[in-house]
């Protein structure tokens, strides 16, 4: 059987990024890595706070594994092909720009959220374990948030270097200047500000739900600023590559 | 089969090239320039890599910027290969085989690779590389394919293998457009020349024309070398070789009248058109 050449390409662009034993090891260790779900949420007493903490990046070695796979195939695949110039292989298909970018796009960041979405969802329902749509949501947009930086850096500065030093400062940065910001605005109850902030660090504000607040407003606007904001750098991500002279 | 007519690149305020010149469709024609004269900037855009600021430019009449369909009929040539280092050469040609519907296994035969095919891109010889990146330009059947410096990193006798190919496919109707410093090996393939210094063409034609002057450089290699320049009444000693500007026939009557014996006599070559035209 012989496939498109669209997807001959993808599939390239696919294999460049999780050659084994990527995904042998990847697969077994996010879904385990949920262990931490039930731990927190046996702690909590089977709170919704239990949940939160259990989502919060780093804190879950689920997400940061998922957000380090992303990080790995935009910096060090995508990030290497244009600074040595292995991406004109690609650019050199009779395959549009605009497709290549897409499979590169799925390829480096949504390939690995699928991974942590169907391990975590599948972990939570043996366990039993209702996650709020919202908690899930919360995570799916901060991850494009962050990974849009992080490719929007990519095809502006090239070298997987600088690249890296500049993704850790810019998200590093407003995670957590925001999380400290959120802190404090919290205890001084200055709610206006908060939604300032909501973007920077919504986990701050889904612990202060748990805990009882009324924070379910700053949360969605804190979602929908970060959800703008990713879909803005994925539009010029894609205005760059279409223009990347190599 | 490639036409620049004021075809201008600049980076930042600088212009790097303001370029016109055509390529015939069934030549082979040598883009010919010192460094930083050019070369590779004319070559990306023609390969969709540069945009170009300004000017026109077709590739079998095609603008070649974000354009895959030209990718069908042309191939590009580096002096590496542009493809992620950990792929071994397999994986490769096998890959190109399938986007094109083509298999590989003969053209990998051809170019005896079957020793080689589980060896990663990043292991491969220089030699090995550009024969690896030719068969997978060759796996299109590409109706022009584009060089720049191929043969740069190429031992003399990779560089021969190579342009004995160049002359093969050239027989089968490829077209080829080639930058090389190695002009010695050039001419001895290419039907035509285009000379680029410092971002402006300043010969374009056959060899033939290029070559062809009314008073030429030649290089004598003679008997008695003395005897030799007292008869012409100019030349000087270059290693164990007279040079002399003038014209063939003239200069070897007056040794043959005078009874100097020619050992060897070299006509100018590429590499006197290239000082010319290249200001040196």
């Amino acid at each position: 059987m012989r496939y498109s050449r669209s997807f001959q390409v993808f599939r390239m662009i696919f294999r460049e990024r999780y050659r084994e034993p990527t995904l042998e090891l990847v697969l077994p260790t996010m879904l385990v890595a949920n262990i931490f779900l039930n731990a927190y949420y046996e702690r909590s007493g089977f709170q919704l706070l239990g949940i939160v903490l259990a989502f919060v990046p780093i804190i879950s070695v689920s997400e940061t594994l998922a957000f380090a796979i992303g990080f790995r195939n935009i910096v060090y695949v995508t990030g290497d092909h244009i600074y040595k110039g292995g991406i004109i292989s690609f650019i050199t298909t009779p395959i549009s720009r605009s497709k290549i970018f897409l499979y590169i796009y799925i390829s480096d960041v949504i390939i690995p959220l699928i991974f942590w979405l169907l391990t975590t969802l599948a972990y939570a329902t043996m366990a039993g374990i209702s996650i709020p749509p919202l908690v899930l949501l919360t995570f799916i947009v901060g991850y494009f948030f962050s990974e849009n930086i992080i490719f929007t850096l990519t095809l502006t500065l090239r070298s997987p270097g600088i690249i890296t030093l500049a993704s850790l400062f810019v998200i590093g940065g407003i995670f957590i200047f925001g999380g400290i910001g959120l802190y404090y605005l919290l205890l001084k109850r200055s709610i206006e500000e908060l939604y300032l902030l909501s973007f920077m660090n919504p986990y701050l504000l889904w612990i202060g739900q748990a805990e009882g607040g009324k924070f379910m407003p700053i949360i969605i606007s804190g979602i929908t600023a970060d959800a703008l904001i990713a879909i803005a750098l994925f539009v010029s991500s894609f205005m760059i590559f279409r223009r990347l002279e190599l | 089969m490639i036409i620049a007519e004021g075809l201008t690149k600049s980076f930042g305020d600088k212009e790097v090239i303001n370029v016109t010149f055509r390529v015939e469709r069934g030549s082979i024609t040598g883009f010919i320039g010192p460094n930083g004269a050019g070369k590779t900037t004319t070559i990306k855009i023609i390969a969709g890599l540069l945009r170009k600021t300004r000017g026109k430019v077709e590739v079998m009449g095609m603008d070649p910027w974000n354009n895959p369909r030209i990718y069908e009929r042309m191939s590009v040539i580096f002096t590496t290969i542009y493809h992620p280092q950990e792929v071994r050469v397999i994986e490769y040609l096998k890959d190109m085989g399938k986007i094109y519907g083509k298999d590989p296994r003969d053209l990998i035969e051809e170019y005896k690779l079957w020793p080689h095919l589980n060896k990663k891109l990043s292991q491969l010889s220089s030699g090995l590389a550009q024969r690896v990146q030719l068969v997978a330009a060759l796996i299109k059947e590409p109706e022009l394919i584009v060089a720049d410096e191929p043969t740069a990193n190429l031992d003399p006798q990779a560089r021969l293998e190579f342009y004995e190919t160049v002359k093969r496919l050239h027989a089968k109707g490829v077209t080829f457009f080639i930058s090389s410093h190695i002009l010695s090996e050039l001419e001895k393939v290419v039907t035509h020349v285009i000379f680029i210094n410092q971002g402006k063409i300043t010969f374009e034609g056959r060899l033939n024309e290029a070559l062809n002057e009314d008073e030429e450089v030649i290089y004598l290699l003679v008997d008695n070398p003395e005897k030799a320049i007292k008869v012409l009444g100019k030349g000087e000693m270059e290693g164990g070789y007279i040079k002399v500007r003038g014209k063939v026939r003239e200069v070897v009557d007056k040794l043959d009248d005078a009874g100097v014996t020619i050992i060897n006599l070299r006509r100018s070559s590429l590499d006197e058109v290239f000082k010319k035209f290249s200001s040196v």
